[in-house]
């Protein structure tokens, strides 16, 4: 045990030998220190739009600088991005770009947002805070996209300095939490109210996987728990699943179900409601809940229309979100 | 108060169990390190690619 060394960012809490690294992969205990190798070292930088992470009250049409480095702290059985995610960084090829590169990058790109995105930036902890710091000061917002799978206190400090935390809900049981991603149901759930008490705008994704998340009680239950805890404004998006990685053996979910599910929540008085990794589909638009009028019309991650005025339908309604 | 054979035996190994469960927790606790305090790395441990153009592209990653 000499020279073990504990990682308290998140609820997996590793306690980590000399020269190992924790479940991550990417924070390693170098001579008992507690190290972040990536730390600088983006295995993509790409420009997004916002619509891809998906955010859609959120300066729709933008551009999002979106960067990831290697290693996760979920190991989800149905992960579309395994090969950054599940991998170690001395396998992997990476860029040397610590964070003022960073934010010089996404003012070149003329990137409104930074987006912490493709694998969790949870366990590039460190990276993130700094590079959200010095976005700030050349006044470009930062977007997390992360399952909120970390533990309170850091969760907190990170929340200071962003402006949009994108969170899974990847499901409503510590069964699926258990049996899917690897990991447990009420973290996240706290990071959801800690994130909705830091004021930050919040959009829920729900990956719907066929068998395991998508009967009825489910989604009545995740949904009547986000209407309760982050208010029926949330915008909340459905996706589709598709067979990938160590879950193949299931088909991918049907548009009825994503249909469904979507009818569900509105049932339930959510008034945001989309639904995502599909073609073209009404459940791709916003609408205003007073009048129903088409708001912003999207294809894809394109906005083909936007109807906003102020952040307001042109029947006064106030439509929740951050529009410039 | 004498003390028999058994008793003192019995006081001997809860004693020395103590003391062990106490000193891995010490040790332990000593190394405790938050995520505040984390140091990063320079070097990294593979390999470096340029970046090019492709940063202006769409990512193929979902997210
Ligand atoms: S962030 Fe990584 S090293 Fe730290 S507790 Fe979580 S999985 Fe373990």
């Amino acid at each position: 045990m000499s020279n073990s060394v504990q990682c308290n960012l998140c609820p997996r809490y590793c306690v980590i030998m000399p020269g190992q690294s924790g479940e991550c992969r990417v924070r390693m205990n170098i001579d008992g220190k507690l190290i972040s190798v990536v730390y600088g070292f983006p295995c993509s930088i790409n420009v997004d739009p916002i619509e891809k992470k998906p955010c859609f009250h959120f300066l729709p049409g933008s551009k999002s600088l979106s960067m990831a480095t290697v290693g996760c702290n979920l190991h989800c059985l149905n992960c579309q991005n395994w090969e950054i995610s599940q991998a170690n960084p001395e396998d992997s090829d990476a860029y040397s770009c610590p964070p003022e590169k960073l934010v010089e990058t996404a003012a070149k790109y003329k990137c409104e947002t930074i987006s912490y995105t493709y694998t969790d930036p949870v366990v590039y902890y460190e990276f993130v805070l700094d590079t959200a710091k010095l976005a700030r000061e050349r006044k470009i917002r930062n977007v997390l996209v992360t399952a909120g799978y970390i533990n309170t206190p850091p969760w907190k400090k990170l929340l200071k300095h962003v402006d949009v935390a994108r969170i899974d809900l990847k499901g409503i049981t510590d069964e699926f939490y258990r049996k899917v991603p690897r990991a447990t149901l009420q973290p996240v759930l706290d990071a959801l109210m800690t994130a909705k008490d830091s004021g930050v705008h919040i959009e829920i994704i729900n990956l719907l996987i066929p068998t395991l998340n998508d009967g009825t009680d489910d989604i009545r239950k995740l949904v009547k728990w986000i209407v309760k805890n982050m208010g029926a404004d949330t915008p909340l998006h459905f996706s589709r699943f598709f067979p990938i990685y160590k879950m193949k053996n299931l088909p991918p979910t049907p548009l009825e179900t994503l249909d469904l599910a979507r009818k569900i929540a509105m049932e339930e008085g959510m008034n945001y409601v989309y639904i995502g990794n599909i073609a073209s589909n009404e459940g791709q638009n916003t609408y205003c809940p007073a009048c129903r009028k088409l708001l912003i019309e999207r294809n894809g991650f394109s906005v083909l229309q936007n109807n906003l005025k102020d952040g307001k339908c042109p029947c006064g309604k106030e439509i929740k979100g951050v529009w410039k | 108060m004498e003390m028999n054979r058994r008793s003192f035996v019995k006081l001997f190994f809860l004693g020395t169990t103590a003391l062990a469960v106490g000193g891995i927790l010490f040790r332990q606790s000593k190394h405790l390190i938050k995520s505040d305090a984390v140091g990063h790395r320079k070097k990294y441990m593979g390999r470096i690619k340029p970046m090019a153009g492709e940063i202006c592209t769409e990512s193929k990653w979902n997210g």
